[in-house]
């Protein structure tokens, strides 16, 4: 790649982005994503999605989420040479804002791809006896004569013969002789004209032999552009997607059916080992310390203190269900009252009560109107005011 | 522990460790780790007596992996088994390999197991296997802030979260010299307080630079008595003993009274049985199962049976680094690389190359005799293991 490309690329990458939108991926997204990407090439850059569309434009503008990203990283990553995610990991990558828009932006474009280095006709031939397919000249013995018009033109005599190619510059004793505009050429080399359509349309002339031409597009290997690198096989790889949906239900039991049915009554209950005396929230059929059956149930609560408190900034989403909990949430464990120690019952804090949330703050819990005997009964516990 | 009869390990495979392997399947990707377990034993399948299988099903929600494997195992016509205990799976397949071998029942068995994380939903399975009749909503995943919350408490905050910083970074430059780890970042120390600051909070002070990787991945270990292990290696790594703890299927340690951990619980037993009086210099290095680089910190204290800050202090003095006097994880550990159901016994596996000599650019220095490797799951599952370069007597 030349000095120029690679200055242009950070530009290029951004000025390409409209056209490259993939509408599936940014259907029912409004976002603005800024860019600061560093380095004498950098800039800043907001990419703006609504209503199905994007719009790219320079500068910061009231972005949601802002990544800023050295300018080689980010030619790397948009190249797929850098993982984003490791990239995020270990600081090269920075995220302020509203972070989970970005998960969404891995589906937003077509991947990228830089622009090629000039494709010349001259290098088309020059590299034909370097991408001779051997089973493709076996047996033939052949001169093919090209006229290739315009600017980038020239005369050619490709030589098969005892599975070898020469390349002369110049038409030599041909067999066949092929017409065809440069940069029509140039398309059916790389693929993006098809050379029967070309004949029959009129832009590829063949005077002479036409059968031996016929078997000519087997003689060479692929041509790759000088910028692109060695083309590389294609696996056939395909992922399969399948998504599982699956309704369960569970039994109690009678301890757990015990301490669930109370719930409806709103009263907490914990079950009592005998020996150590112990209480277990929520109950347990054997003491896990003592190995003794507990039989014997109080209640609790139902106020009590924070103990150890832990807010989750980051939802997975459910894999059954697609959904994503809010965040912040925090789950907690509470010491109720007539509890000590281990005694914890673990459950939610209201998340407006977050800011809060320290050890030794008085809770109380908060009754769903429905109760229907399960850990949702109780929508959360929340701090009492005083 | 009372055996019948002495096991080494002879092999041990790994495939590259990533986030994507899309380019092979789940037989394949296997297939990979058990060519190099049997090339480093000198061994074929004709010699392997018995296969071990073992990954978490609900993972890829593909039942009787064990039998679309075959064709990446070796297995076909074998005896076989399948170990599926959740987050310590690779340590219990490990037990289970030595009880196979030790009781005469098979001279030589290869243990298998593997993660393709990528082909699941890892933290959603987690969530969608915990106890279902009360804490299945309350779960977050494997996340969970509230170990840091307790060392913050304890230790103070700075203190904390820096020594917390340093274990990770000092994982990772381990991780840098082993060319199977999914995560190498390239981390240098004057980054801890940028990254303690910048990293995106998962849970708590849990940030996404703390939390271990998700992976894929296999590691392939072989097993053999002690006839079958001289014929074979110049220096096995014998198992001289293990052992398995854990407590109820609800978190119970969250409360305000110190608890013995699993972990705790399961060194001192095993270091007592086998006379162990001071495991940081009988002991000359650990693989340790380190969820995150809060839980590495903290467990550090339990596994080594320490008291007050030493734990701590290990840390801040290099002790745990590749050259340190008591080097933890050279292979960059779990937060490098996760493939779950193989991420147990890759520390029992990183253990006996140490003992070996076979660990590479990441072999420590000093000559490792007597190694240990812990394994985790669940509601605080802990599995020991302690192997020796020299014979256990029976």
């Amino acid at each position: 790649m030349t000095e120029k490309t690679t200055a242009g690329l950070v530009a290029d990458i951004f000025g390409t982005m409209e056209a490259r939108v993939i509408p599936d991926g940014v259907d029912g997204i409004t976002a603005n994503y800024g860019y600061i990407i560093t380095g004498p090439n950098g800039g800043k850059w907001t990419v703006c999605v609504a209503d199905g569309r994007v719009k790219v434009m320079e500068d910061l503008v009231k972005p949601d989420v802002t990544t800023t990203c050295a300018e080689d990283d980010w030619i790397a990553i948009t190249l797929g040479k850098l993982d984003g995610m490791t990239a995020f990991s270990s600081g090269k990558l920075k995220v302020t804002g509203d972070m989970g828009l970005l998960v969404a932006a891995a589906g937003f474009f077509e991947k990228y791809q830089p622009q090629p280095a000039e494709v010349t006709v001259a290098d088309i031939f020059a590299t034909m006896e370097s991408r001779v397919n051997p089973d493709g000249v076996k047996g033939i013995t052949a001169n093919c004569g090209y006229r290739i018009t315009g600017e980038g033109g020239g005369e050619w005599t490709v030589c098969v013969a005892y599975g070898k190619v020469k390349v002369l510059e110049g038409i030599a004793n041909p067999d066949v002789t092929t017409t065809c505009a440069d940069d029509d050429w140039i398309a059916i080399t790389l693929g993006k004209l098809d050379g029967i359509t070309a004949f029959s349309s009129g832009k590829l002339k063949v005077e002479g032999n036409l059968d031996i031409l016929s078997t000519a597009a087997r003689f060479f290997k692929k041509y790759c552009p000088p910028s692109a690198g060695p083309e590389e096989a294609p696996e056939e790889l395909i992922a399969l997607k399948q998504v599982l949906s699956i309704p369960q239900t569970f039994a109690t039991g009678p301890v757990m059916g015990h301490f669930l049915n109370a719930l409806k009554e709103k009263k907490i209950l914990a079950n009592q080992c005998p020996e150590c005396q112990r209480l277990q929230i929520p109950p347990r059929e054997v003491c896990a310390e003592c190995v003794v059956r507990c039989k014997e149930f109080v209640q609790i609560g139902p106020e009590g203190i924070i103990s150890t408190p832990d807010v989750a900034y980051y939802a997975s989403p459910d894999p059954l269900t697609g959904e994503t909990r809010e965040t912040p949430y925090c789950s907690c464990h509470f010491l109720l009252d007539g509890c000590k120690g281990h005694e914890t019952m673990w459950h939610e804090l209201k998340a407006s009560d977050i800011p809060r949330a320290e050890r030794g703050v008085r809770v109380r819990p908060v009754w769903n109107d429905t109760l229907t005997g399960s850990v949702t009964d109780i929508k959360y516990f929340e701090i009492i005011d005083d | 522990m009372k055996k019948n009869r002495n096991v080494g390990v002879i092999g041990v495979g790994q495939s590259v460790f990533s986030s994507h392997r899309e380019e092979v399947n789940q037989p394949e990707m296997i297939h990979e780790a058990v060519l190099e377990a049997l090339d480093q034993a000198g061994m074929t399948m004709d010699d392997i007596d018995c296969v071990l299988h073992g990954n978490m099903e609900l993972f890829e929600m593909v039942h009787q992996p064990d039998l679309w494997h075959t064709l990446g195992t070796g297995a076909f016509g074998k005896e076989t088994l399948r170990v599926t205990t959740g987050g310590t799976t690779g340590a219990t397949l490990v037990c289970a390999a030595d009880a196979l071998v030790a009781s005469g029942l098979h001279d030589v068995v290869m243990a298998i197991g593997f993660e393709k994380l990528q082909e699941g939903h890892t933290t959603g399975g987690i969530t969608n296997m915990a106890d279902p009749l009360w804490t299945r909503k309350l779960q977050t995943g494997a996340l969970t802030g509230m170990t840091a919350t307790q060392l913050m408490d304890e230790f103070g905050e700075e203190r904390a979260k820096r020594a917390s910083m340093l274990y990770r970074i000092t994982m990772d430059k381990h991780a840098m010299n082993n060319n199977k780890a999914h995560r190498r970042l390239g981390l240098e120390f004057d980054q801890a307080e940028d990254l303690a600051i910048n990293s995106p909070p998962l849970v708590g002070e849990l940030r996404m630079i703390h939390m271990c990787s998700q992976s894929d991945g296999t590691c392939v270990m072989i097993f053999a008595s002690e006839k079958k292990a001289r014929q074979h290696c110049k220096q096995p790594a014998w198992i001289k003993d293990h052992i398995t703890v854990h407590r109820e299927e609800n978190f119970a340690i969250f409360g305000d009274a110190p608890v013995t951990t699993t972990h705790r619980y399961a060194a001192e037993k095993l270091f007592e049985r086998n006379n162990i009086m001071d495991p940081r210099k009988e002991i000359d290095m650990m693989e340790m199962y380190d969820p995150s680089s809060w839980w590495g910190l903290d467990w550090l204290r339990e596994f080594l049976l320490l008291e007050g800050d030493e734990h701590l202090e290990m840390v801040e003095n290099g002790e745990i680094a590749l050259d340190g006097a008591f080097p933890v994880n050279p292979s960059g550990g779990v937060i490098a690389s996760n493939p779950i159901g193989a991420t147990a016994m890759v520390r029992v596996a990183e253990a006996a190359m140490q003992i070996m000599g076979t660990a590479g650019d990441h072999q420590v220095p000093k000559q490792v005799n007597t190694a240990l490797a812990s394994g985790f799951g669940g509601t605080m599952w802990t599995v020991l293991t302690l192997l020796t370069r020299d014979l256990p007597g029976l």
